[in-house]
Formats: structure tokens, sequence, C-alpha cells
């Protein structure tokens, strides 16, 4: 009996066994295919930063390198775009509450980036990310924009003359950093491709900086003034007559 | 006394009083300067679901998965995602790094309103049809947003919106969206735009999303 329950038993156990063999074998083969078939656009997408955030500080005529790393947590390369964004570089200058300008300051004057779009591989974290300089270079002389703003009525006959004009022109300047000067911003890092996929959003992290750059100290301007008033009134003073005699050339012919 | 030794004697007055207003008024900056000794390195990192990596696809009604065209323009149609996801839970979410040391926050800006051609359907809040607009709702499970048609939960464009604040560091944020177009009367056809998603030091306040596509 035993042999009778244990003998068809047998078949039937291999037939099972068979048939879940045949069966694991088809769930690997799925398995398998939809890893390869899978679109890739199923897969997460992920920035990150090494450092939240950037602290610049120094002085006039030294440079200064710092290096920011950026990470990619998911599983394909990425295409990054680092920049700053600042937060008070527009400073409005106003007359009896009236807005005169717009004095623009650009931060390339004080740092720059080395990169402004990186590739970064997949599954990169603080050891393996993709470095970014800064490089902070604090000058004496830097160039600003003012920046002014023309009323509609205005633009109006502008525009028939330049169609692309668009409201508002700069003019640049050059002025001394006199003092400190303090930007805070953040830099940022967007992802604008990605190799799993089109991107239908655009994931970004950001590390906040704060920037001081320290130039010509209040006291040495002003004592740089005095010497230049000095030698204006000893170059005017020395050269008294002849411009007496210039004066009375001008105005004496006139009368 | 010749001229050229007054002005000599001047010169050396005047460096004098330089140098004493000077030494006094650059106390306050001598004690900043210096070179950057100290290099941080605590990382801030999110990453962003698949779903929510492909986009925002608004669809007709209470449809899920499929994309399908809006046809009642009064009502707050939903996110193609919003409960597809396991126990009708929400795909979108935005996860915090567990290396971060720090919370962040997360801000969204619309990059432009909903185009097609010169057509838009606006994303802003307006107060018709009892709020309408584009809106989000934030939790920290996937089925805990919920919609509230009202301002604070609308889309801004060109301008970030917090969208979840204080994400402590290995927690997940997550969204649900929807969308009552306006105006009620836009024409048939596909509109779109992108929309920028940035995670900052909590602390941190930006200032403006113009320019920043």
């Amino acid at each position: 009996m035993k042999k009778l329950t244990t003998q068809p038993a047998a078949p039937v156990n291999a037939k099972l066994n068979q048939a879940s063999d045949c069966m694991k074998r088809r769930i690997l083969l799925v398995f398998f295919s939809l890893l390869l078939i899978l679109p890739s656009s199923l897969a997460q997408v992920g920035v990150g930063i090494t450092s939240y955030r950037i602290n610049l500080e120094g002085k006039v005529g030294q440079e200064y390198v710092q290096s920011i790393g950026i990470m990619n947590p998911s599983a394909y390369t990425t295409t990054v775009r680092v920049k700053f964004e600042c937060g008070n570089c527009v400073e409005e200058v106003k007359i009896f509450g009236w807005k005169l300008f717009e004095k623009v300051e650009k931060p390339t004057e004080y740092f720059t980036l080395d990169k402004e779009v990186v590739e970064v591989p997949p599954n990169t974290d603080e050891h393996t990310a993709v470095p970014v300089k800064i490089v902070f270079r604090p000058k004496l002389f830097v160039f600003k924009e003012m920046k002014f703003y023309t009323p509609e009525w205005l633009n109006f006959f502008i525009q028939s003359v330049n169609p692309s004009y668009g409201g508002s022109f700069s003019i640049p300047y050059v002025t001394f950093l006199v003092g400190g000067k303090q930007l805070s911003g953040a830099i940022t890092a967007d992802v604008v491709g990605y190799a799993g996929g089109p991107l239908g959003v655009i994931p970004s992290v950001a590390a906040t900086l704060e920037m001081k750059a320290y130039g010509m100290p209040l006291g040495s301007f002003i004592f740089l003034v005095l010497i230049i008033l000095v030698i204006l009134s000893v170059i005017l003073y020395k050269n008294r007559k002849r411009i007496a005699g210039l004066y009375h050339k001008i105005f004496k012919k006139k009368s | 006394m010749q001229l050229e030794d007054k002005i000599a004697i001047s010169l050396i007055g005047i460096l004098v009083i330089g140098w004493f207003v000077t030494s006094v008024t650059a106390q306050q900056y001598s004690q900043q300067t210096g070179p950057i000794n100290a290099s941080i390195s605590q990382p801030i990192s999110v990453t962003f679901s698949d779903v929510l990596k492909n986009g925002i696809f608004f669809t007709n009604g209470t449809q899920q998965i499929t994309q399908y065209p809006i046809t009642d323009v009064s009502y707050d149609n939903n996110a193609t995602h919003n409960y597809a996801c396991s126990g009708s839970g929400t795909c979108y979410n935005v996860s915090s790094a567990s290396t971060n040391t720090v919370n962040i926050t997360i801000y969204l800006s619309a990059c432009d309103n909903l185009k097609n051609g010169t057509n838009a359907i606006y994303l802003t809040w307006d107060s018709n049809d009892n709020g309408q607009g584009a809106f989000f709702a934030n939790g920290t499970s996937a089925t805990e947003p919920t919609l509230s048609p009202t301002q604070p939960w609308a889309f801004l464009v060109d301008e970030f919106k917090p969208i979840f604040v204080k994400l402590a560091p290995n927690q997940v944020a997550y969204f649900r969206f929807w969308l009552d177009p306006w105006p009620n009367n836009a024409p048939s056809g596909i509109y779109n735009t992108t929309y920028l998603i940035r995670a900052y030091e909590e602390t941190y306040n930006p200032a403006s999303g113009a320019g920043q596509c």
C-alpha cells in the first residue's frame, strides 16, 4: 500500500517540481525581460550638493578657491546646470519714494564658477561627487549697472525705432570697493538632462551662499581723496599764473 | 620757508593724519579678513519619484494613470497619479537623503502658465468657481494630501511657492495636484509648461523664481 501510495505520489511531485521549476524559469525570464524592456522613465531622479552652506570671505587682491561637489543619487547619468542665484544683487535707488533706477551688482565681479554644466555619473555621493570650483577674487574696481525703466508711453516711441526694446536699459559703471560688500544667495544645481528618460519637471537643489568681500577701508579711501585733492591743489597753485592767463585770454576776449 | 618745503611738511602732516584715521577705522575690517580656513562638507540632497520626474499631467475628473482631455472646466481635475500608487496613495513624492543634516523646504515654481500658442490656461489663483487654478496638497504619507482649493494652496508662476516646509533628513514628502482650468472658455488643445521644484535649506528664503527656468 505504501508503494501504491508513494509510487503514484512520486510522479505527481515530480510533475509539480517540474511545473514549479518551469514556473520559476518563466518568472525569472519575465523578471529579467521586464528589467530590460521597462521604460527607463520609471527611474527616479536625484540631485545633491556636498555642502548645504557655503561661506566666502576675503579681501581685495587675494584669490580663494573653494570646491563643492555635485551628487547624483539616481541610477542614470544626469546633466546638471550649476549657477548662482543672487538674493540681494538688485537695489532700488529712490528719491522721495520715487524709484529712479535699480543698482545691479554683478556677482561675477567677485566670484565665478569654473563649470556651468556638468555630467554627473549615477550613484555619486559626497566622496565621488563631480567637483565645481568657486574662484573668489575680490577686486578694487567693481563693475556695476544702473538699470533704468522707461514708462509705457515712452516705450511706444522707442519700440517704433527699436522693436526689440524691452522697456529698460542699463548703463554700466565702475566703482571702488570701499569698506565691505556682502552678497547672499544660493548655488543651485538644476537637473536639465537625464539619461533615464525625458524630464517633465526640473528637479533642483540649492546650497545657500554668503559672500563677504573686503575692499579698501573707508579711512584709506578718505586718505586717498585727500592726497588727490592736495596734488590737485599743488598743480593748480604752481600753474596759477598760466591758469590766470588762460582765464583772461578766454573771458576778456569775449567781453 | 620755500613753497616746496611747505608742501612737503603739509604732505607729511596729511600722511600722519591719514595713518591715524586708517588705523582707527580699518580695525573693524582687519579683524574680519583672512583666508577661508574651513570647508564645510555637509550635503544637501533630494530624490524625486519617477512619476514626479516625468511631469505633472492633469487628466479628466477623477480618472487615474491615463491622461484624458479635461471636459469639465469647473472641476478640480486630478493629476494622473494622485491615487495611482498602493492603497490609492499618491505617486508624487520627494525624499530628503538620509545623509542630509538639515531640514529642507521644497519650493515649486511654474515656469509659465499652461500655454498652447497664444492661448493660456492660468495656474494661479482665481476666486471664481469657488476657487480655480492649479492646486497642490502635501503630507508625510501617500494618502494624506487632501484638496483645498484655496489661495495658499494654489500654484505661482515665475515665483517660488513653498510646497513642503521643514522636511527632515530621511523623510519623504508626498504631493497631490489638481487643476480647475481658467478661463473657462479656453480653446481645445494641448497646453504645456515646465515646473521647477527646488529644495533649499529650511532657513533660506528664495527671492524670486523669475528667470530660474
